[in-house]
């Protein structure tokens, strides 16, 4: 590792270790300090063009050695951070219940481990994972889940009796949360994948799109069934211009979105709601702009309400 | 330096306040309770102290605010009036010449007539409500809300509370003091004015020490009668007297070449029970209003609007406006409303389209130190 490198490590270091970035995940931590050092290049490159760090370099030299070494800091944690959720909070036999491609739930896991390896090398599929990692590792799902079959209200009806899925309630949580790993997928095979970042962001989807989506997805997870595939890839589809979409897809949408920019532990303000409460509100104000299905938010707003979440 | 011995001012001055406020009660307590006059002379030694380290406060922020021109700003919008109020009249109508009194040994004496010296006497007392204006000049130094405004409009409404109790019970008291007796001293009152008046008309009534304590002891109010400074008559022993009575205490008058000596402790009984009285009232106010209008207040008018502060000013800070169920008409609800359903769905379709940046936790202030900025 040249000199360079090191400096650019432990000026990355810094920020990665900074205190008002605690709490959130490696990716979110990452596309934080990528934005970061893009606003403030003007302030920064004065003192990076310094002689304590690289007098020689130009700002986009500088630029790709930090961006390479955030990039490094975020891949340390994601590697331990797949493993943990797919070891410990997901459980593929749900699978079992499912038109397949007769192969082990160990083997889909390993299959999707290495599926999001691959989703986290392109800028914007890794970006994507964000809201999923977050909605998994930090056990939301699970606590929506468990409401939600609780009730037995819209969403359960449309799980079990639309949908039909013929399996218990911990499966049916575990399949959800497999279609929201796979759903970056549209950015990873989405034109311009590598984007860096700026620009506007890829909200919604076609039909058409979303089909060759899924095939190519499809051929990767192979282990996978693919009707799980195929709902996290409509899960970018907009609910209300294909109505028949699967509820886990939609229930995708919904997680993902949520959890994307989510801060565990959150201080909730005085004379402020609770932040999921918050966020399902505003969402079912914009839930044709995110195409996302208003009676599931309507449903979950409740039970954030209902539960001071 | 400066800054710092400032401070230290400021907290002596703070300390002051709460010593002045238990010696203010501690005062009418020991009258009440019937102290001994070595007692409650210490404690008028302290009023004076105290009025004069006051007095010597509002000259000096006089001063400073004279000098910086801002001597109007002072009294009205800084206070200033409460510092005057709860000192120098104190000082001039009260304490100082109690203290003198104490240091000439005089007793309220004097030619007129009697009820006229004991309304002055009264109402003089009765100027000593205004010590629990210091109550207000504690409560605004003490920070207890988070909020700007939710000090400002409490200490605005225990102000106008509290200072309206005081100046009324002071005003109103004077008023009565000066124009007529009422109430349970009026017996006493009347006792004395009669023992003077009987006096006058029948001295042979006291003639004598036997005469004199047969007549004394139908006159509840005289505590000693003198003919030509040989005692006729004494309620209590000498001894009694040093010991329990002090120059205010007593009233000496002259009636033919009789010399009286009236107890007016009743008075001061009475005076003392309604400053507790007035005091008590005065805290529970100013303790009612913290408790549960600055709470109230800050519920319903100062946390939405820092919760629409933060949304506003902070691109990642999407918490909705709490609506009480019972408030939601409000008008600060009614915006809050707006906020919730208008401005954050906005926002965030702003924030979903726009990545450049913006919704950041870390911002450059956090790097300083790396920067070295």
């Amino acid at each position: 590792m040249s000199v360079e490198q090191d400096k650019a490590e432990i000026f990355v270091g810094r920020l990665w270790n900074n205190p008002s970035l605690s709490g959130l995940s490696p990716l979110q931590k990452e596309e934080q300090l990528l934005q970061f050092l893009e606003i403030n290049s003007g302030t920064l490159q004065p003192t990076l063009n310094s002689p304590a760090f690289f007098p020689d370099y130009s700002w986009s030299r500088i630029l790709e050695l930090l961006k390479q070494s955030l990039s490094d800091f975020a891949n340390k944690s994601l590697s331990p951070l797949y493993e943990a959720i797919l070891e410990k909070k997901m459980d593929f036999s749900f699978t079992v219940h499912m038109a397949h491609r007769s192969s082990s739930p160990s083997a889909v896991k390993n299959q999707l481990g290495g599926f999001l390896n691959t989703l986290s090398g392109r800028m914007n599929s890794r970006k994507e994972l964000a809201g999923p990692l977050m909605g998994v590792g930090t056990g939301m799902i699970d606590r929506y889940m468990e409401r939600i079959f609780k009730r037995q209200k819209y969403i359960s009806f449309e799980l079990r009796k639309v949908q039909r899925l013929k399996m218990s309630s911990n499966e049916v949580t575990d399949l959800v949360k497999a279609t929201m790993l796979i759903r970056p997928s549209v950015q990873f095979f989405a034109p311009g994948g590598q984007n860096s970042g700026s620009g506007r962001n890829l909200l919604l989807i076609s039909p058409t799109f979303a089909g060759k989506v899924a095939s190519e997805a499809g051929k990767t997870l192979s282990f996978m069934p693919y009707a799980v595939v195929k709902a996290g890839v409509n899960s970018a589809l907009s609910f209300q211009d294909n109505p028949y979409m699967e509820s886990t897809a939609r229930l995708a949408a919904v997680f993902s979105h949520r959890c994307r920019n989510m801060k565990p532990g959150m201080k909730v303000d005085r004379g402020a709601e609770s932040s999921d409460k918050s966020w399902f509100n505003v969402a079912r104000k914009n839930y044709k702009f995110y195409g996302f299905d208003l009676d599931m938010l309507m449903e979950l707003h409740g039970i954030a309400a209902e539960n001071g979440w | 330096m400066k800054k710092r011995f400032i401070s230290f001012l400021e907290t002596v001055v703070t300390l002051a306040i709460v010593l002045v406020l238990l010696q203010t009660m501690a005062e009418d307590i020991l009258v009440l309770s019937g102290a001994s006059w070595t007692i409650r002379r210490v404690f008028l030694f302290t009023g004076f102290g105290f009025d004069l380290f006051f007095t010597l406060e509002f000259l000096i922020r006089s001063w400073n605010a004279l000098s910086r021109r801002s001597f109007r700003r002072y009294i009205t919008r800084e206070n200033g009036w409460v510092d005057f109020a709860a000192s120098i009249p104190l000082l001039v109508f009260t304490s100082g010449p109690a203290f003198f009194s104490i240091l000439t040994g005089a007793a309220f004496a004097g030619s007129g007539a009697l009820i006229g010296l004991l309304k002055v006497v009264k109402a003089v007392r009765m100027a000593r409500v205004l010590r629990l204006l210091r109550l207000l000049k504690i409560f605004k130094r003490i920070r207890f809300a988070d909020s700007v405004m939710v000090q400002r409009h409490t200490v605005r409404i225990v102000t106008t509370a509290a200072s309206t109790l005081i100046f009324s019970v002071t005003i109103i008291g004077t008023v009565f003091a000066l124009t007529d007796y009422t109430g349970t001293e009026n017996a006493w009152m009347m006792d004395q004015s009669a023992a003077i008046v009987s006096l006058e008309e029948r001295p042979d009534w006291a003639a004598g020490p036997d005469n004199a304590e047969v007549w004394g002891k139908s006159r509840p109010s005289v505590m000693m009668l003198k003919d030509n400074d040989w005692t006729l008559y004494a309620r209590n022993s000498d001894d009694y007297f040093a010991e329990y009575f002090g120059p205010g205490d007593y009233a000496v008058r002259q009636a033919g070449s009789y010399a009286l000596w009236f107890d007016l402790k009743p008075s001061a009984v009475s005076q003392s029970k309604l400053n507790l009285t007035v005091f008590l009232s005065t805290l529970a106010v100013v303790l009612l209003i913290m408790v549960t209008y600055s709470p109230h207040f800050a519920i319903t008018i100062s946390d939405p609007v820092n919760v629409m502060i933060r949304g506003l000013k902070e691109k990642s800070y999407n918490l909705e406006v709490s609506i009480p169920s019972e408030y939601p008409d409000d008008d600060i609800f009614r915006l809050g409303a707006a906020y919730n359903d208008e401005y954050l769905p906005l926002k965030e379709r702003n924030n979903s389209e726009d990545t450049g940046g913006g919704a950041l936790d870390i911002s450059l202030d956090d790097i300083s130190d790396l920067l070295g900025t």
